[in-house]
Parts: structure tokens; sequence; C-alpha cells
């Protein structure tokens, strides 16, 4: 007995170191990582209000302004060699992004519970070559908005129609 | 002597029993007569894991407010904001997948990072953010062909204010067998 417990108490020893090794196997750990971007706020601050110039009742017709500029009118006379502008609104936020314009459907105009209705509203964003409801943002962003003025009665009494609408932008 | 001997026989094998625990090795030790020693051992794969594709939890792209908020993207892979974050939904995201391997259905355990100890740094900057609760989505059993994989997702916690930038950090996954 006093020869053989050495050997059994190294072995015993062993199992224990050997053990160690054993559960230092047992579990493994990877690193990986986290992320994500931060923006800025994105604002919108209308710079132009948009007006359609002056036009001549006794007709139907409509007055078609462009983002751009340019008015056309059909079935009425529009007048006058300058006056009307499309709206225009300065984009601000985190560069190259791209953000999305929200327009109304169509705008009402009144004077006295008459109506004229706008319709058919379009945008185009300073990036962009043509009318787009996209546009990605720049250190001087900024879109124009425009639509087609309907006048449906020739009987229009004279005087200014007027309306408020909203714009919106957001991240796309 | 024989009696004294038996003694530091005793007290020697009851210090060895003690760092075993063994109630096997226990009847080994105190008899004097056994013979033989029955010794079992099973040799099993190492269990592994790594990060599939190095593909970070991605909390996506977020347009930051004046009200603080949070986004979380679960183990599922679904993506939630709260509070005045918004997330823009054109933004990818994504769950951190990993893979584990190791010995035919054997069960494992994941530890994740503990709130409080995970934080995004902005590059180029100091400002951090942080990412907590963090969720998996395993069934803590590997396959019939020793393997598994899972999800991880966490939430994110977005400051008012939180100054633009691109953020990153890295956490560790730990897997063991049970």
């Amino acid at each position: 007995m006093k020869n053989r417990l050495p050997h059994i108490i190294l072995f015993m020893v062993g199992l224990v170191v050997c053990s160690g090794f054993l559960k230092a196997e047992s579990a493994r750990s990877v690193e990986t990582t986290a992320k994500a971007t931060i923006l800025e706020i994105l604002q919108l601050v209308k710079v132009q209000d948009m007006s359609f110039g002056r036009m001549v009742n006794g007709a139907t017709g409509v007055v078609e302004l462009k983002p751009s500029g340019e008015r056309l009118a059909t079935g009425v006379t529009a007048i006058g060699e300058s006056g009307w502008r499309p709206a225009r609104f300065e984009v601000r936020g985190t560069a190259n992004y791209e953000y999305y314009i929200g327009l109304p459907t169509d705008i009402t105009l009144e004077k006295d519970g008459n109506q004229i209705v706008i319709e058919d509203l379009v945008a185009r964003p300073s990036s962009a070559s043509e009318n787009a409801l996209k546009g990605i943002i720049t250190a001087d962003a900024y879109f124009t908005v425009g639509g087609k003025l309907i006048l449906a009665s020739p009987d229009l009494p004279p005087g200014e129609y007027r309306a408020n609408f909203e714009v919106s932008v957001g991240y796309n | 002597m024989q009696v004294q001997i038996l003694n530091h026989t005793s007290r020697i094998a009851f210090l060895v029993i003690v760092l075993l625990g063994g109630s096997g090795i226990l009847y080994a030790q105190v008899s004097s007569t056994a013979t033989s020693i029955g010794i079992d051992a099973k040799i099993i794969a190492p269990i592994t894991i790594e990060n599939t594709g190095s593909t970070p939890i991605n909390f996506g792209t977020v347009s930051r407010a004046s009200i603080a908020g949070s986004v979380t993207v679960t183990a599922d892979e679904t993506r939630t904001s709260t509070g005045g974050v918004s997330v823009l939904n054109s933004s990818s995201f994504s769950a951190a997948p990993f893979g584990v391997s190791g010995e035919n259905s054997a069960t494992f355990n994941i530890t994740l990072p503990v709130n409080g100890t995970v934080e995004l740094t902005r590059s180029g900057g100091s400002e951090k953010m942080a990412v907590n609760d963090f969720t998996h989505n395993s069934n803590l059993l590997l396959s019939t062909g020793g393997t598994s994989t899972f999800n991880v997702g966490a939430t994110l916690t977005v400051a008012a204010d939180q100054v633009p930038g691109e953020y990153s950090g890295s956490f560790s996954v730990t897997v063991a067998y049970q």
C-alpha cells in the first residue's frame, strides 16, 4: 500500500490536470462588431411662395406653372411679363443621402367662397434634370414645385385667390 | 506502525478525494482491497464558434432627433425604433449570424455581453452610443451533424441630438458545452 500510494496520487493529480485542459477546450469565444449611422436632422425651409400670376376671366382653361418657372396657358389668357413663380424650398441634411418629397394631391384656392383648384402638382429637385419626387442632399439642395391651375368657370369674380399648402420631406 | 500508515494514507486520500469530489473515487481510496479501477473517458470534439461572414449587428441608418430613443434589431431580424429616433426604411440592417460546431447532439450555452459593457464610438470622434439587451435565437442544441446556427440582436440607445456619423464597436459571444 505504501509503495502504490504515490502512483495512485500521481495518477489522480494527472487526471485533475487533464480535466483542466479538457474544460479549457469546451468553450470558445468570437469577437464581432456592431454599427450604426446617424444622420443630421432633415430640415425643409420655404424660400418662395407659388404664384400663377394674372389671368383674364371669361373663359375656361388651364394655366400650367412648371417647376422650371415656365408658364403655359390653354383656353384662357394669362397676362404679364413676369410675376409668376414656382414655390421653392431648401433642404438641409446629411450630404449625399436621398430624400423624398411629399406633395398634396390638389390645392383649392378661395376668394369669398369662390374656388379654383390646382392639380397635378410636381416638383423638380436641384439634383434632378426632370421632375421627380426624390432628390439628393447637397450643400445647397433645393426643389421647386409647380402645378396646373384649373379655371373651370368663365364667371369667376376678379380678385386674388389664395391658399396655403403643406410640403414634406424625409430621408428615403 | 501499521495503524499510523493507514491514518496517514487516509488523510492523503481524503485530500485527493476532496480535490476530485468524486464518489466513485471515494470508494477506491478507502478500500485497501480494491484490485482494479474502472476508467471511462469520452473524447468529444471541441466546440467552436464563428461570426458567419463577419457580419455585424447593423442597426442601419438613423435620423437624429431632439428627443432620445432607441433602435432594436432582434435576433429574428426585425427592426423597431422608439422615442424621437426614426430609421430609414431603405437602409439595410442585420442581426449578427454565428455558426457553432462541436460534438453531435450536444447541448451548449451562449454567453452574451451584459448591459453597460458595449458601446459604439463615432468614427473620427469620441461620441458614443450604448448597445444593450443582447438576445439570441438559438435552441442551444447541436444537430446530429454537430452544427448549429443562431443570430444575435441588441438595442442601440440614441441620445437626443446624437452627433451624426458612422459608429462602430465590438463585442464577444462565447459558447460552452453544458
